[in-house]
């Protein structure tokens, strides 16, 4: 995730840009002691996913700052007020808020929730996207002129390869002229999942994981940084 | 006795990195006085909406230096300021001059 710090006070800054630098789900992070320095970034930094937000600030409170912003990413509130008002929980894109100063463990779970949350987002928006799903496991795709029927269960991996999508089951491959985007919407299950801009995996499928593959059947997969932590979080760990 | 700043709570937060709680410890050398000036100012102009808001930017820093009585005047003193009472002030100023007390107290971290 990419998270940008607002607060005035450097104070609080500092101990957040510790944390969020510690931390191996957040990959950036950039700091502002002005609402208006950050909406100025956001608005030509739109790959934004989470917002510390100081809610008392001169002059541009995190309110103002919250109603201004056209971002999706989101927000988690900071303040020293231990008595804090649920008004925060008004907007949808609050995830959690943090009591200065704020401790580590308090810090991490509050990520943990920005995670799960956006997570969920991106699940709502791949299904009001899809025209129609009959909840079948049957996919059918054109190969060689012919409507071939595939079990999507027995689906392994599916790579983007330019114009095309190789589709690895246990038993064939299948070469179709589409792109992920298109199938992923098709295949819509809980056990998929994006670990790469070029992969989709089955996770029930996995063998193993070392460093930045896995191994399916016998198909070692990349898996990209940004892409690590919803697959960690997917897994079943011990 | 009035109770004592401590720096265990910035010592916890650094969780074992010198350079941080050194970082830390800085930061609040510089700032404390540059909001306690301002608050010192608004309070000059009697703007006591503004002085709130300062209160409540100082109490980051009462928090962190484990003053948890003087968390809890802090909190009164902008309620009742944002009311127009500042009947808490020498009270309030006394934690201020405590805290600047300690942190002079403490060797500036070396750049």
């Amino acid at each position: 995730m990419n998270c940008i710090i607002v607060d005035d006070e450097e104070l609080a800054r500092a101990i957040i840009v510790q944390y969020a630098t510690n931390d191996s789900n957040i990959l950036d992070s950039k700091e502002f002691s002005s609402g208006i320095d950050a909406i100025k970034y956001l608005n030509t930094h739109p790959k934004v996913d989470l917002i510390f937000l100081d809610i008392h600030m001169p002059g541009f409170d995190g309110f103002d700052f919250i109603q201004t912003i056209s971002s999706k990413a989101k927000i988690i509130l900071t303040t020293s007020d231990k008595n804090f008002a649920i008004k925060a929980f008004e907007y949808d894109s609050i995830v959690d808020y943090l009591v200065k100063p704020i401790t580590v463990d308090r810090f991490e779970k509050a990520v943990q929730k920005a995670i799960l949350k956006k997570t969920s987002d991106q699940k709502k928006e791949v299904n009001s996207d899809v025209v129609e799903h009959s909840g079948k496991d049957d996919l059918f795709v054109n190969v060689d002129r012919k409507l071939t029927k595939i079990d999507i269960p027995s689906i392994q991996v599916i790579e983007a390869k330019g114009d095309y999508i190789l589709i690895k089951t246990e038993q064939k491959n299948y070469t179709v002229h589409s792109t992920l985007k298109k199938i992923e919407k098709r295949i819509h299950r809980d056990y998929f999942i994006k670990v790469h801009r070029s992969f989709i995996i089955n996770i029930k499928e996995i063998v193993d994981i070392k460093d930045n593959t896995l191994l399916i059947s016998k198909h070692v997969v990349p898996i990209s940084r940004s892409n690590r932590p919803e697959l960690m979080q997917r897994l079943n760990l011990l | 006795m009035p109770e004592q700043p401590t720096l265990t709570l910035i010592g916890e937060i650094a969780a074992g990195d010198v350079e941080f709680e050194k970082k830390l410890i800085a930061i609040i050398q510089k700032e404390l006085p540059e909001e306690i000036e301002l608050y010192n100012k608004n309070f000059k102009e009697k703007d006591y909406l503004k002085v709130a808001g300062n209160v409540h930017k100082l109490n980051h820093k009462i928090n962190l230096l484990g003053l948890k009585d003087g968390y809890d005047t802090a909190v009164t003193f902008e309620n009742e300021l944002r009311k127009g009472n500042c009947e808490l002030k020498f009270k309030f100023d006394n934690i201020l001059e405590n805290m600047s007390n300690f942190l002079n107290s403490i060797e500036a971290p070396k750049e």
